[in-house]
């Protein structure tokens, strides 16, 4: 398969990846805000999409970063990714916060009679389907500009290719190429940093 | 077990994958092969649920970042006293201001380049000023020897910036060693040249390469494979000032 621009992007993107997860378990002194900077954002979507209280995702925020940068040394970058490993950790920030929330809830529905809990399942499935969507659209965000487009008609417009074509004067052949190579790019996104399924 | 024939519609069906996931309609011989090939069933099956999860979270990415205080409560919490001697030879500057050195160095830059998008190169005749050289300490990576290290400064030249990195220690290998930028908030790099015998090299710093983003540089050993993405970190340290 030929190499284009795009995919020498994801390379280079994928080696960063590897250096800055390097630098975080070998505790590089900038590696801290560089993972920040580069998951802070997704880790906070994270929280606030699970907890409605906006004070509580900062703080989940916060606690996330910390244990991870004072855990760092369990981290192994032979076993998965950074941003993986960080979501893990929200992921468990999470649901230890929904179950106390949980609890809370039953109290007052016990006093007061008020019936559907928040919860109808787990509430470790719904902060997975959150944090599952969150990661794949943080990859879309992060898609070269023509194949996010394309892929965003495609899903919220719901268009056919040869519409598609036909709407950004692609030709038909380049737009089945950046569905390709978009859609893979975020199932790869979402293999390496999403809640693993069962 | 299979033919050519086989092994051509199987790589067909294995392009139409992501289309398939889309609804979009394939050729029939595609479709036939996809349903009785285990793997593309699988594939298919992995595509379609990261479809449904882009549709499902159709604008749950609103782009928000969190607030400022956040960052400041994190750094507070894994502040510890300053260590008491940095290690022989590499950085000789006080912990707190190396902490905050990029930090410094993106708002100085920001003055400095007035009106050209700070460190962005393009603004051809400034000349004279030299207070914009920047300097990083490069630290030995895992897995390279100890007593590894190099400096990297960058200073305004006529065509941009000049990134100058002399090295020390590197063994000599079968292979070569390449120079990055490395930018930790968009995690993109970018290949400015290889070191030359003596473990120096000069390069021009690529255009339109903005050094308060691509702030890290990175020395990177590299085999003579043809292949010439990043292959594995010996040296690296951010750019100071």
């Amino acid at each position: 398969m030929n190499v284009e621009p795009a995919d020498v992007e994801q390379l280079m993107s994928d080696d960063a990846e590897r250096v800055l997860a390097t630098a975080f378990a070998d505790g590089a002194d900038w590696a801290l805000r560089a993972a920040y900077e580069r998951y802070g954002g997704l880790i906070y979507r994270i929280a606030r999409r699970s907890l409605s209280v906006p004070a509580e995702a900062e703080e989940v925020t916060q606690a996330t970063f910390v244990s991870a940068w004072q855990g760092r040394t369990t981290y192994d970058a032979r076993r998965g990714s950074l941003g993986g490993w960080l979501v893990g950790i929200v992921r468990r920030q999470v649901v230890d916060r929904l179950r106390v929330l949980e609890r809370e809830q039953r109290t007052v529905e016990a006093v007061t009679r008020v019936a559907e809990p928040p919860w109808q399942a787990d509430p470790g499935e719904h902060a997975d389907l959150v944090i599952d969507r969150l990661i794949v659209a943080d990859a879309l965000a992060r898609l070269p500009d023509t194949q996010r487009r394309v892929l965003e008609l495609a899903f919220y417009d719901d268009l056919t290719h040869q519409q598609i074509a036909g709407m950004t004067g692609l030709p038909l052949g380049t737009v089945k190429s950046h569905v390709r190579r978009g859609l893979a790019q975020l199932r790869r996104n979402w293999e390496v940093n999403g809640v693993q399924p069962a | 077990m299979s033919s050519p024939h086989d092994r051509d519609v199987h790589a067909r069906a294995q392009d139409d994958l992501a289309s398939l996931a889309l609804g979009e309609n394939v050729s029939p011989e595609v479709s036939a092969h996809v349903a009785g090939c285990d793997r593309c069933r699988q594939e298919l099956a992995a595509y379609h649920h990261v479809v449904e999860l882009a549709r499902s979270g159709d604008r749950v990415d609103d782009g928000a970042v969190p607030p400022p205080a956040v960052w400041e409560r994190i750094e507070a919490a894994v502040t510890t006293p300053a260590p008491a001697a940095a290690p022989a030879g590499v950085v000789s500057l006080p912990s707190r201001r190396l902490r905050h050195g990029w930090l410094a160095a993106a708002a100085t830059v920001l003055v400095l380049g007035a009106g050209a998008g700070g460190w962005a190169v393009g603004h051809s005749g400034t000349g004279g000023s030299t207070a914009q050289t920047a300097r990083a300490s490069l630290h030995a990576q895992p897995g390279s020897t100890e007593n590894v290290d190099g400096i990297a400064t960058v200073r305004p030249s006529a065509h941009g910036y000049q990134l100058d990195v002399t090295t020390s220690g590197l063994p000599a290998r079968d292979g070569y060693y390449e120079v990055w930028l490395y930018a930790p908030s968009s995690n993109t790099m970018v290949a400015v040249g290889t070191l030359g015998t003596g473990g120096r090299g000069t390069f021009t710093v690529p255009a339109g390469i903005d050094l308060s983003a691509y702030h890290v540089v990175d020395v990177s050993a590299q085999n003579y494979d043809g292949n010439a993405a990043h292959q594995r970190s010996v040296l690296q340290g951010p750019l100071d000032r």
